[in-house]
């Protein structure tokens, strides 16, 4: 029973840290809260989809960036799409650098693009790995028996 | 010149030390042109100076020379008396002595021709050897007088004349013209000046010879005679007269100056001279000497001796200079010394002295201007110095100014960054707040706890916001964040929040709905977050500032007059133009705010009046009370707080088109009220939404709830159908206010009210209730109903547990519930949160349809009470199912003993607002898929997706086609659309419009929600364009959906 406690404080912990520094926002609690008997592991799928969707767009993304001519159209597409998706699932860190790479690419510079899509990995993959530490944390207390405490 | 030199050096000097103080305007340049002139003038001053000087030196010496040449012109009549001695020689024949008679007639003519025509003549005398005299002269009135004598006088014996004692004299006058005599003859007695020895004298003289002498006559007249000798014979005497001859040649000298003629002998001829205390003396020699004499006469010095040479000798007497110049002049033969004496104080010292007072009029003048030039220039230094002073002072203040800007500008970024931390924190504590609320055991108080701790959070993130948006409030950027929301909500939510605050002092606050007038047109638009700014605010001010009694929140809305709003708009009075003046953009936006408002003529003015029972502000302050930084200090030495509320509780009033103000109070009553109105727009279902929108708990717990407009309704049938028993609601609340805002909001629905004020009253008001009742029930078993209007079918008790002493009370209501029949009687207790537990009342005893209202007794809770009566909807005991629970519940726990019987009002789970609706999702993400497919099912839908437009399209042309054939013709396929705006294949904007052309066949419309990342421009445009008909923004939550959903009514 401390066990689960314990690791249930973790979690709350670390949740709210994100939190605070902004990495998630209200929509992933809404996500959190869709999670029911129906839809077990439906957080997990969202979120690996999420994962899978931001990989290849960030690829996409990188070869459209390295071309000699840069198709700007296929950037706001990519760009679009990835704040869809990180908005939809609460990355509110990455969803505000795809604000800001439009701007970027509405401006068409180039060199603000390649910064954005930088920071647009930092931001990704620093969220992922959040993400990925908090589905352990899930795992653990699962494990232990115990019941993932949902926020707000 | 020196002098000046001197000022030129002084004016040189000043000149190159003010050149080393001051660098720009030199005041010493100013002396230069006055110096250069000042030399100027003194040279050519001195050089006419020179000049009369030389003038004047030469002066004296012309003046002499002068009189040396007209004495010149004189000296042919020296001549002359030779001249005429010598014809009388020889025009007389006679050799010998010549007798009487013939000098008479031969003699006489002659000397009469000479006497008439030579210049000057006054006197011509014949004198013969034996002293025979024979003269003309000349009287004052030019009468020519003869003067003879007839015998001789003299003896003629060679070796010893002797002189004849009876020497005779006569004298008679002659013709003018031709010298005869006539007329009587007087004897002329010897005189001194004529007698035999002189004669004598005159005839022993043997040559011609000139001198200075008196003549025959009158010893007064001095001459100068000349003599000659007729060969022997006699002599010839001529006398000039010496007075006209001076006259004549010192005529030509000036009046300053004095002549002095004197013979060498001694005799002086003229003194003119005008030297005081000083007598000359004739030394002999040709040389003259001046001596000076004191005042008493006495010799004080023999000063000089002219030799008759022409060069000038300087004495003094007393303070006057004089120069004397000394020469020798001969006049008609006879020798004499001229002195000429003039003071040395010509014109040319007196010309010196008026140049010299010029000049100092002068040198002062310039020393005036200098001066005056100088204090100016000092004048002009200070002012100088002192706009250097003041330009590098505002040079300071600038920078200082620029690195408050600065600091302002990082300021606010650290603000902005410490805020967003502070936000992130506060989301966790909300975040903690909602676990806690899952976890604690419902319906206890550490859930009630919670929740209001949740509402202060929630606020406290809003006032976070609120404050980020002050600065754009003062500098006039604040815009309005219009949305839907329900003023009574609001209104309870302040209310809610500042009673728990208040608690603590023992403080009430309450909110007074007044006519019910804000519960019609609930719903409006407007900017929720800044109302409850303002309201939280004023009443947070009142709950501070009050230490006993209660605040009430009063509100009402009206219909805006015209006369309001022009009211509102001149009342802008002093502040509001200084603040124009301020800060003219403020009131720019304001005005056209104001404009804004007036110009919507649906919207509603809402009024809100904050009264409490505090301290009060002072008449004289109320003005200041809305100033930024301004407190009262007098009155708030112990509260905290910045000043600022006010201040910005204004300008939101005024940006919300309102007006904020302090209202008199009656004379007697204690505390302030704050009015203010705002303008808010009315939602157009306003009235329809009511009834679902008030909250669902209330619904669910309480049983169905109506709105106000629904519960006048049925309080209009209750009215008219008379076989309808009225309810009674005996109110005991301890507030007075509180008392008279809840008896006022049941009377005006229509129930009676009763109200008791204590324990005494209302232990016999039950009482005679209780008869009463069994009266009528007895009467009521009679078949008749005489008294069926009074005897209340149904008693609502409203008992405010702090009100009196809970036992006593507890004991009273007891005992009126045994005599009423179950379901004839209601309790509603008033509790602040553990108070029941206090005062030790088993609740456990509590019948099971006893409410427990522990939160603030007015907006919703009163409707919530007033639905307990059957009039209302209200359920009876004998239908309530929570009745037949009630008797299983003892052995409940303490935490869970107040839940689940009593009525309580829970936070809402989300709806299943979409259960059973049919929904197609337009979306090719798969991730989007997934998350808005939970979220609608999770709402309840049945979820179809299409993973792009055309597929969608093609599913809702073969669902309509399906719908023609079945028999479900006139339900739609799909009760809604969700559509995503960019898709590949085909996008949201050409689906929807493709769609619309399908369903224009069939006659149908289904709504189509457009999800889009975008909240505005191009795309949304174009999304509405194409027959949209609500936009949602994403990302999509169940949340956000519920409440846009609900907001649009469907």
């Amino acid at each position: 029973m401390d066990v689960i406690n314990q690791l249930q404080r973790q979690y709350v912990d670390f949740l709210s840290s994100l939190y605070r520094e902004g990495l998630l926002d209200d929509q992933f609690l809404q996500i959190q809260k869709l999670q029911d008997e129906s839809n077990p592991e439906f957080v997990n799928e969202v979120v690996t989809l999420f994962f899978e969707d931001s990989e290849k767009l960030l690829h996409n993304l990188a070869i459209a960036l390295d071309q000699q001519l840069v198709d700007y159209k296929k950037v706001d597409a990519c760009v679009h799409q990835f704040k869809g998706s990180s908005s939809s699932i609460g990355a509110q860190r990455v969803r505000n650098i795809c604000v800001s790479f439009r701007t970027c690419y509405d401006a068409k510079n180039l060199e603000g693009c390649l910064r954005c899509l930088q920071q647009l990995k930092d931001e990704y993959y620093l969220v992922k790995n959040k993400l990925q530490t908090l589905f352990k944390l899930e795992q653990q207390i699962l494990a232990a028996g115990g019941v993932i405490p949902i926020m707000g | 010149m020196a002098v000046q030199e001197k000022n030129v050096d002084v004016h040189a000097e000043r000149y190159d030390s003010l050149q080393t103080t001051t660098v720009g305007l030199d005041p010493g340049i100013a002396m230069v042109p006055p110096s250069v002139v000042l030399r100027e003038w003194q040279t050519s001053r001195g050089n006419v100076e020179e000049d009369l000087r030389l003038y004047s030196y030469k002066l004296p010496q012309e003046e002499l020379s002068g009189v040396a040449a007209k004495a010149d012109l004189l000296a042919p009549l020296h001549l002359s008396t030779i001249n005429l001695a010598r014809t009388i020689g020889s025009y007389v024949n006679d050799t010998d002595q010549l007798s009487f008679s013939s000098i008479e007639s031969e003699v006489a003519p002659l000397l009469f021709q000479a006497f008439s025509t030579i210049p000057y003549i006054s006197q011509v005398s014949y004198i013969g050897r034996d002293g025979l005299l024979f003269s003309y002269y000349n009287e004052e009135n030019q009468q020519p007088i003869v003067v003879y004598t007839n015998t001789s006088s003299i003896s003629v014996n060679e070796e010893l004349p002797t002189t004849n004692n009876n020497f005779t004299c006569y004298s008679q006058p002659a013709n003018r013209d031709t010298g005869k005599l006539y007329g009587v003859v007087n004897v002329h007695p010897p005189s001194t000046s004529l007698n035999s020895s002189i004669l004598q004298r005159i005839l022993e003289n043997t040559t011609e010879s000139a001198s200075l002498g008196t003549s025959w006559v009158d010893n007064e007249d001095v001459l100068f005679i000349n003599t000659a000798l007729v060969d022997g014979r006699g002599a010839i005497s001529l006398g000039f007269d010496a007075k006209t001859v001076v006259q004549s040649l010192s005529g030509s000298i000036s009046n300053d100056r004095s002549l002095f003629l004197c013979t060498k002998d001694g005799q002086v001829l003229v003194n003119t001279a005008k030297i005081p205390n000083t007598q000359i003396v004739i030394v002999g020699n040709n040389s003259v000497a001046l001596k000076s004499f004191n005042q008493n006469g006495d010799q004080v010095a023999e000063t000089l001796t002219c030799q008759g040479t022409l060069r000038p000798t300087s004495i003094t007497n007393s303070e006057t200079k004089y120069d004397v110049y000394c020469s020798q002049v001969e006049i008609i033969g006879v020798e004499l010394i001229s002195l000429l004496a003039m003071p040395v104080e010509g014109p040319e010292s007196y010309l010196h002295k008026h140049f010299e007072e010029s000049y100092w009029y002068l040198l002062l003048t310039i020393c005036l201007v200098y001066t005056i030039i100088m204090v100016f220039a000092g004048l002009t230094l200070r002012a100088l110095r002192a706009v250097a002073w003041f330009r590098s002072a505002l040079k300071k203040q600038v920078a200082a100014t620029a690195h408050e800007e600065r600091k302002g500008i990082n300021k606010s970024t650290n603000y902005a960054n410490a805020s967003h931390d502070v936000r992130g924190s506060l989301a966790g504590i909300i975040g903690l707040i909602d676990m806690c609320l899952t976890q604690v055991d419902p319906g206890s108080n550490v859930e009630e706890n919670l929740i209001v701790m949740n509402t202060s959070s929630q606020y406290l993130l809003g006032l976070l916001n609120s404050t980020l948006d002050r600065s754009k409030l003062e500098a006039g950027k604040a815009i309005l964040d219009e949305e839907e929301f329900e003023v009574s909500q609001l209104l309870e939510d302040v209310a809610d929040l500042f009673h728990v605050v208040g608690m603590k002092k023992d403080v009430d606050v309450l909110l007074d709905l007044c006519d019910g007038s804000v519960n019609r047109f609930d719903r409006v638009k407007g900017d929720r977050k800044k109302l409850r700014q303002i309201l939280s605010n004023v009443v947070s001010n009142a709950v501070k500032f009050t230490s006993e009694g209660y605040v009430s929140i009063r509100a009402y809305a009206r219909k805006p007059s015209s006369s309001s709003l022009n009211t509102g708009s001149t009342q802008k009075c002093l502040l509001s133009r200084l603040l124009s003046l301020l800060f003219p953009n403020y009131i720019a936006s304001y005005k056209t705010n104001i404009g804004n408002i007036q110009k919507d003529e649906n919207c509603i003015e809402f009024v809100f009046e904050v009264d409490d029972t505090g301290v009060g502000i002072p008449k004289d302050k109320q003005e200041m009370v809305f100033e930024n930084y301004a407190q009262i200090k007098d009155t708030s030495s112990r509260q905290e707080g910045t000043g600022l509320g006010l201040g910005i509780v204004q300008s939101l009033v005024r940006l919300m088109g309102g007006e904020i103000e302090i209202v008199d109070k009656d004379i007697g009553k204690r505390g302030t009220c704050f009015k203010f109105n705002t303008y808010l727009t009315p939602c157009e279902d306003s009235r329809a939404s009511n009834a679902k929108d008030q909250r669902e708990d209330i619904e669910s717990n309480v049983g169905s709830y109506r709105s106000s407009v629904e519960s006048l309704s049925v309080q209009n049938m209750r009215l008219s159908s008379p076989d309808i028993e009225g309810s009674q609601v005996i109110l005991f609340i301890k507030n007075e206010e509180r008392r008279r805002v809840c008896k006022n909001f049941m009377e005006r629905e229509g129930v009676r009210v009763l109200v008791v004020r204590n324990n005494e009253e209302l232990e016999s008001s039950l009482k005679t209730m209780r008869h009463r009742r069994q009266n009528s029930s007895s009467e009521k078993s009679n078949g008749s109903s005489s008294f069926g209007s009074v005897v209340p079918s149904f008693i609502l008790m409203v008992i405010d547990t702090s009100a009196g002493f809970f036992r006593e009370v507890s004991r009273v209501v007891g005992e009126l519930r045994k005599t009423i029949p179950t379901g004839g009687s209601r309790v509603v207790w008033l509790d602040r949160p553990g108070y029941i537990k206090l005062q030790g009342l088993p609740e456990n005893d509590l019948p099971a349809n006893d409410v427990i209202i522990s939160k603030p007794f007015h907006g919703s809770r009163l409707y919530q009470v007033l639905n307990l009566l059957p009039e209302f909807g209200g359920d009876t005991l004998e239908v309530n199912p929570m009745a037949s629970t009630s008797p299983r519940r003892p052995e409940a726990s303490p935490s869970s003993a107040t839940s689940p019987p009593l009525q309580k009002i829970e936070i809402k789970e989300i709806d299943k607002i979409l259960s059973g609706k049919k929904v197609l999702l337009a979306e090719d993400e798969p991730l989007l898929q997934r998350v808005a497919t939970a979220v609608l099912s999770r709402l309840g839908a049945t979820v179809e997706i299409s993973s792009n437009g055309l597929e969608a399209v093609q599913t809702i042309s073969q669902a309509l086609e399906d719908g023609r054939t079945s028999e479900m013709r006139h339900s739609l396929p799909y009760d809604y659309i969700f559509m995503d705006c960019q898709m590949p294949v085909m996008d949201g904007m050409e689906a929807t419009r493709r769609i619309r052309e399908e369903e224009a066949k069939h006659g149908l419309h289904m709504p189509i929600f457009a999800v889009s990342a975008h909240t505005q421009g191009l795309e949304i445009l174009q999304m509405k364009q194409a027959g949209v008909d609500y936009i949602l923004p994403k990302p999509l939550n169940a949340a956000k959906l519920t409440d846009f959903l609900s907001s649009i009514e469907f």
